[in-house]
């Protein structure tokens, strides 16, 4: 069994599989006992977790309540001082804030080869892996949003030589400005968490706390941005 | 962003059940599963929705993000996993008592995953997403969600679980 078999009984019983490749896999199923045993195993292991969570979808009144129509039922809600949440996000995966560099003339042509521009211009963010730029640094973009001023901005990560930073660049008249850098780690994964901690004195954060109009774009909007040119 | 219409309150109120157990296999306790919901709904209710977003995915993409960011921030999940407020009087106490443990030891299993494993695996497996939907929630390649639905059902079949395939 190796990581490909592992998928291929995955796909199988989530019914994620083509017909003639099902056709195949099930032929494999009579000759490879291994293959035949780890699918029955993963079966049932799937079916005692449904089973364990049956019981647990009753939403409390309350949560209801406040969702029904307006037009039934007016509810107010309590108020809530916490950030939007991918705010916390930010601030979560950053662990050391410490030496801020700010540059504001670091401005960066748009697109013209593999430039910080022309890769915030043109690739969607990424939970993990890296656009190398022709200089070598290594660029990750995180997330976009709005800016309240209307404008449209990008989280990204960079490394270069071994130093990594979390920044904010601006689209400024089709220029991508860095509005905000600093040292951070680099998360290996798009699982690593690191717990809050000083994050909301991060300026990274602070910045997206004070600037962003909205939520970050999901990957659906981001990808018909970029698309656009920037130009909704 | 526009409040939320009607017709989209309605949508969300119709997943809610889901949600509520999606907060459960995440947050692995029924008071923390409440919580993670009512501040999903909060953040549902205060942004909105774009008007051709699917109710569904945009909820469950808000709950995770949630989960992700604000309640592991504050360590919520480090909780021993109490089920004990999950009673439901329709079950006899020798049932409960087997459902319970039945979930205390599921949920143990879960929480060992990799994080994206065990968003990953709840929501195809628990939920029924088909890794297309999983994706979009996620937001990563389907590709993504293939090979992570595989690794958590390795890992919980070679480490974590064995337990739960003897019966």
């Amino acid at each position: 069994m190796n990581d490909k078999d592992y998928e291929l009984v995955s796909q199988y019983l989530d019914g994620e599989m083509d017909e003639l490749t099902a056709r195949r896999f099930e032929q494999r199923l009579s000759s490879e006992p291994d293959l035949n045993s780890t699918l029955s195993q993963m079966g049932a292991q799937d079916q005692r977790i449904k089973q364990a969570f049956v019981g647990t979808e009753h939403a409390p009144e309350h949560i209801s309540d406040i969702l029904r129509p307006i037009t039934s039922n007016v509810v107010a809600l309590p108020k809530r001082s916490d950030r939007p949440a991918w705010q916390y996000a930010v601030a979560a995966s950053l662990v050391a804030a410490a030496g801020l560099l700010l540059a504001p003339n670091w401005q960066e042509s748009a697109p013209s080869g593999s430039s910080l521009a022309s890769v915030l211009e043109s690739s969607p963010s990424m939970a993990n892996g890296w656009e190398t730029l022709s200089d070598g640094r290594e660029v990750r973009p995180v997330l976009s949003f709005r800016e309240i001023d209307g404008g449209w901005c990008r989280e990204y990560l960079m490394v270069d030589a071994d130093a990594a930073k979390r920044g904010v660049a601006c689209r400024d008249d089709g220029h991508w400005n860095t509005r905000v850098l600093a040292a951070t780690d680099i998360p290996g994964d798009a699982s690593d968490f690191r717990p809050a901690g000083a994050g909301d004195a991060d300026e990274v954060a602070s910045y997206l706390a004070e600037h962003a109009a909205d939520i970050a774009l999901s990957a659906s909007d981001e990808q018909a941005l970029i698309a656009a040119d920037w130009k909704h | 962003m526009p409040a939320l219409s009607d017709s989209q309150r309605e949508a969300i109120m119709a997943e809610l059940g889901g949600l509520r157990r999606y907060c459960y296999s995440l947050t692995g306790s029924a008071a923390d599963a409440d919580d993670l919901l009512q501040i999903t709904v909060e953040k549902l209710l205060q942004k909105g929705m774009p008007g051709d977003a699917h109710p569904a995915k945009w909820s469950y993409r808000v709950c995770k993000n949630v989960w992700i960011d604000e309640l592991r921030s504050r360590n919520v999940r480090q909780r021993y996993p109490s089920i004990a407020d999950e009673d439901d009087a329709s079950h006899t106490t020798e049932e409960v008592a087997d459902g319970e443990r039945e979930l205390a030891a599921v949920l143990v299993a879960l929480r060992k995953l990799p994080d994206e494993q065990r968003l990953t695996l709840t929501l195809v497996t628990i939920e029924g997403k088909t890794y297309a939907e999983a994706a979009e929630i996620l937001e990563v390649p389907v590709g993504t969600v293939m090979s992570r639905i595989a690794r958590a059902r390795k890992n919980l079949l070679q480490h974590y679980s064995p337990k739960l395939i003897e019966d």
